[in-house]
């Protein structure tokens, strides 16, 4: 790693780099974390010029379109569904869910399909039945709750480090979560899933 | 420690979940437009400017819980894009003047006036060659190179000047009080 950044982080955060300086400025502080809690700071006290601006209402507040194709993800959101139904989790989870929640990115369903994964139940207490699909190489994993209620996921690994959180997101009557990264899914490791913020937790199971 | 909703919002983000982007594009939509639009000036390019910086930090996951507050991150992103843009085309502007020219066919609210006398407060308590340093940057929209040449100040002092205004800004309104 190349040595820290000093005066270049709030030059960033100001916006007076230019663009060769501030991508050389993101590849360190990808791999830097001292630079990226001094980068924080700055992008903090930066931010709050802004203040100084007009303010205007956005014209449009949709969000950004997700890079997946509508055609693809509704052909693969089919098969989603399919396969979904076939592990008996019903069909109050249906291509919907798919849609809008269970494609993260465009390689999540293809990785679904291609791979060779195993599910689990999770034993909930007093909430509809979940399910966790994942894949046997660990690199993704999808939670699904046939419950109208977000859950907070926690993931913790067996070979230990910072567990990773995520919420699901409610869509109908039901809610699921897909991750994606390596080692996410591999044996051992431990999703639960508690009521959000974190509270009480409603279920757990380790990953074989 | 308890997780809250603005948590729970950057984690879905950094974990490029896209019901996060939806509800980080939704919150902080009127922000994030108004800081390109400073820069851009014209509606439909400040618009098309959130977007791609937006969804360019959530595909490239770019964003670290880490990194800070998610709405400060995604205000320096919009403003380097924005900025970049500007100094890439001719259409490029004193940002200053364009301040005086109202948008009067756009609706506007004007933000929280109480927030924005503490930060010109905060702003009018630094030296004067580090406030002077940080308005040519961050509201003039030059880079440090453009301001050495136009302060006729070496390039270290004007960085200096720079980092040294920001922090001390940081730590003003950090010791001012929210009311």
């Amino acid at each position: 790693m190349s040595a820290h950044f000093d005066e270049e982080l709030e030059l960033y955060a100001l916006g007076a780099l230019d663009a060769g300086e501030r991508r050389a400025v993101d590849v360190h502080v990808a791999e830097c974390e001292t630079c990226l809690a001094a980068l924080a700071v700055a992008e903090h006290s930066a931010s709050a010029l802004a203040e100084l601006y007009p303010h205007y209402r956005a014209p449009h507040r949709k969000s950004p379109k997700a890079a997946l194709p509508a055609r693809r993800m509704s052909q693969w959101g089919a098969l989603a569904a399919t396969l979904l139904v076939g592990l008996g989790i019903g069909s109050g989870i249906g291509i919907e869910v798919f849609r809008q929640h269970a494609v993260p990115d465009d390689g999540a369903l293809v990785a679904i399909a291609q791979s060779h994964f195993a599910h689990v139940s999770v034993p909930m207490r007093g909430t509809a039945a979940t399910k966790i699909l994942y894949s046997r190489s660990g690199d993704w994993l999808y939670v699904v709750t046939g419950s109208p209620h977000s859950l907070h996921i926690s993931i913790a690994h067996a070979a230990g480090g910072a567990s990773q959180e995520a919420l699901t997101r409610v869509e109908g009557d039901a809610a699921a979560w897909y991750g994606a990264r390596p080692g996410i899914a591999a044996p051992g490791t431990t999703v639960i899933l508690s009521q959000p913020p974190r509270g009480e937790e409603l279920g757990r199971v380790t990953l074989r | 420690m308890p997780i809250d909703e603005v948590s729970l919002l950057a984690i879905g983000f950094a974990n490029k979940q896209r019901d996060a982007l939806d509800a980080a594009y939704r919150q902080f939509a009127d922000t994030l437009f108004s800081v390109a639009l400073a820069a851009l000036r014209a509606p439909d390019d400040a618009q098309d400017c959130v977007h791609d910086a937006v969804l360019r930090a959530w595909e490239n996951k770019t964003y670290v819980p880490g990194r800070g507050a998610l709405r400060s991150f995604l205000s320096v992103c919009v403003r380097n894009e924005a900025l970049s843009r500007m100094r890439t085309s001719a259409r490029r502007r004193s940002i200053e003047t364009r301040m005086l020219e109202p948008e009067r066919s756009m609706e506007t609210d004007f933000g929280d006036p109480i927030e924005t006398a503490r930060v010109r407060r905060a702003l009018l308590a630094l030296p004067p060659e580090q406030r002077r340093a940080l308005e040519l940057a961050y509201i003039g929209g030059k880079t440090h190179r453009e301001i050495a040449v136009e302060l006729g100040e070496p390039l270290g002092t004007v960085k200096s000047r720079l980092a040294l205004g920001l922090r001390r800004l940081g730590r003003e309104l950090e010791g001012s009080v929210r009311v």
